[in-house]
């Protein structure tokens, strides 16, 4: 069955058509999710929830369009939504390892010399540093850097304006880069 | 540390906590089956209609049939499909150009790519395919892909076919000359928002990662940027070419239960039929129409029209133009229209209507169970007639589940010599 096939199928009420969306859909919304929401159980259930508007009110998609970036854009909106919910308050104190606090990886002038950190630590400080973020940064650095979504496809999808779009990625990357500075040489960098 | 390095290090670490193989597709079966907030789905309106009837058009237009599976193997006569299988590889993607088949009505090619997982790059490019002297043909709607997934250090392998619109190319030629382009450059697909890439197909690894630059920063001159950029694939084949030939039917009005129905102006070529259908309307409502290509060895998917009317004929019937994919073997003497039954949509849906259609299917031989609430329904085949392969089984209760039945015996025999 083809992407079209299962959208038409769905419309006539047949529910192999949203098997389909799943199989074809569920991994990939599931990640864009989990980083947005950083907590697996309510990634699966904004997921969840999302198919089902999509089963529910799946009369109102142009199927002459190409369904991924609808349903991503959707994915995406519901995480922030669901994240602000709850919310997850870490502390700026939290010890997040070796003696190393979110207020240390938050420091710009880190004069700390630069070290090539191992790839798994520098993931743990990148999963750290999603938490550091406020729901709507991380979606549009998810959206952005993960989803490979134009600013103008973020602004539809976050219904806000193109020029916040770029203010909250420019303020995302400069707390990223805060705390990532470590593992950033000076000749690289976040090119957007 | 680079924008394309913050890139796979967000994969990796979702990928960790979402493995390829996970799977919600029971918790949402169970939130269906829960979901009880009261909607009806509305009748279909004449626009819904029209529109729906816009969907057929454009895929029978296009070659590819709604209820059907396996493009290949059903609607294109295998011996005229031209093998090309040519590989072209830039940065470690490998694009092959598989086979094509070329007829007045449509051209349809397939390409498949092999990639790295988590290389960057797109795998949904612009295509773009040309005649030799620049006549650009239209993708019609329609096509599929597959592929991808595997084990997390394999490379990811996804084929799609493709269909084209070639009634634009004038005059009969013997073979065409045709240049296919594949572009997955960042810019051209960035341009395109409808291209915006997203996973690979069959759960593969996570989206392809790239940046167009739009957001004020200028982009690392890395490798990585020029390898995206500069990743297009041209191809230039030659195919023979099939004129579509106008063919008259023994008897073009055929009567049966109070409608009569009349086939005329039948275009044909090895894959692709297309003709006009005038019918009076039952009880004055608007009923598409449910037919099949038949011939001796080959049946054709079936195809539901639901559109409106095109043109009134001279007795004053409205009249629908059909577009039918059947892969007519070269020595067929004949080949028959089956209009099985007209339809109109049965909504709202009910567990009272799922009784009646699990019994009208019941007498045609099909064992079906019916799941159905105000939302939608799902269908499980328990048994189908003997002579019918369960692929076929399935999509002819899918074709008319739901449907309000206009029967009658309907058929037109064309003569092809």
């Amino acid at each position: 069955m083809q992407e079209r096939e299962a959208i038409v199928r769905l419309k006539r009420g047949d529910i192999s058509g949203l098997d389909h969306l799943v199989r074809e859909h569920q991994v990939q919304a599931l990640r864009t999710a989990m980083l947005i929401t950083r907590d697996k159980a309510l990634a699966e259930d904004v997921v969840q929830n999302t198919f089902i508007r999509v089963y529910q009110k799946i009369e109102q998609f142009d199927e002459s369009r190409p369904f991924a970036p609808w349903f991503m854009r959707s994915i995406a909106n519901a995480s922030v939504q669901a994240s602000k919910k709850t919310q997850r308050n870490l502390s700026l104190s939290e010890e997040i390892s070796d003696g190393i606090t979110f207020e240390d990886l938050l420091t710009d002038n880190d004069n700390k010399p630069d070290e090539q950190l191992e790839e798994k630590e520098r993931q743990e400080l990148i999963k750290s540093a999603l938490d550091k973020l406020t729901p709507e940064q991380r979606a549009t650095v998810v959206m952005r850097y993960f989803l490979d979504m134009s600013e103008q496809d973020m602004s539809i999808a976050l219904d806000t304006p193109k020029g916040t779009i770029k203010w909250r990625l420019h303020e995302s990357r400069k707390r990223l880069r805060g705390i990532l500075q470590r593992v950033i040489t000076p000749a690289n960098g976040w090119g957007g | 540390m680079d924008k394309y390095t913050i890139q796979q290090d967000l994969h990796n670490i979702v990928m960790e906590e979402i493995p390829d193989d996970m799977n919600i597709l029971p918790d949402i079966h169970q939130q269906v089956k829960n979901t009880s907030t009261p909607w009806t789905r509305p009748m279909l309106t004449i626009s819904r209609v029209a529109s729906i009837i816009a969907i057929f058009i454009l895929v029978s237009a296009g070659g590819y049939a709604l209820f059907q599976r396996n493009l290949v193997s059903k609607d294109i006569p295998q011996q005229r499909i031209t093998d090309i299988n040519e590989t072209q590889t830039l940065e470690k993607v490998a694009v092959t150009l598989n086979w094509a088949y070329g007829d007045a009505h449509r051209i349809a090619l397939a390409y498949s790519m092999e990639y790295p997982r988590l290389d960057n790059f797109f795998n949904y490019p612009i295509v773009t395919l040309k005649t030799d002297d620049g006549l650009e043909l239209i993708p019609d709607f329609g096509g599929g892909g597959g592929g991808g997934g595997g084990e997390p250090d394999s490379a990811i392998y996804s084929e799609t076919i493709m269909n084209f619109d070639s009634s634009i190319i004038d005059g009969s030629p013997d073979t065409i000359n045709l240049v296919l382009t594949l572009d997955f450059s960042a810019d051209a697909i960035m341009s395109n928002p409808s291209m915006m890439p997203m996973s690979g197909g069959g759960g593969g690894g996570g989206g392809g990662s790239s940046s167009n630059g739009e957001d004020g920063n200028t982009p690392p001159a890395t490798p990585d940027v020029s390898k995206i950029i500069d990743r297009v694939y041209i191809f230039n084949f030659s195919l023979p070419f099939y004129e579509a030939l106008k063919v008259e039917p023994e008897v073009n009005t055929v009567e049966s239960n109070g409608v009569s129905i009349t086939i005329d102006n039948i275009r044909y070529t090895p894959s692709l039929t297309k003709f006009d259908m005038c019918y009076n309307m039952p009880d004055d409502e608007q009923w598409g129409a449910t037919i099949q290509i038949v011939t001796d060895s080959v049946d054709s998917p079936f195809y539901s029209h639901q559109q409106q009317p095109i043109k009134i004929s001279d007795d004053g019937r409205p009249c629908v133009e059909v577009s039918a994919t059947a892969a007519i073997p070269d020595d067929a003497d004949k080949f028959m229209i089956d209009v099985l039954f007209l339809s109109q949509p049965l909504r709202p849906l009910s567990d009272e209507l799922a009784r009646a259609e699990e019994e009208y299917f019941a007498e045609l031989g099909y064992s079906i169970k019916i799941d159905a609430n105000p939302y939608g329904y799902s269908m499980d085949m328990l048994n189908y007639p003997d002579d019918i392969d369960a692929s076929d089984a399935d999509e002819f209760v899918r074709a008319s589940l739901f449907f309000k039945r206009y029967e009658g015996d309907w058929t037109f025999t064309i003569p092809l010599k």
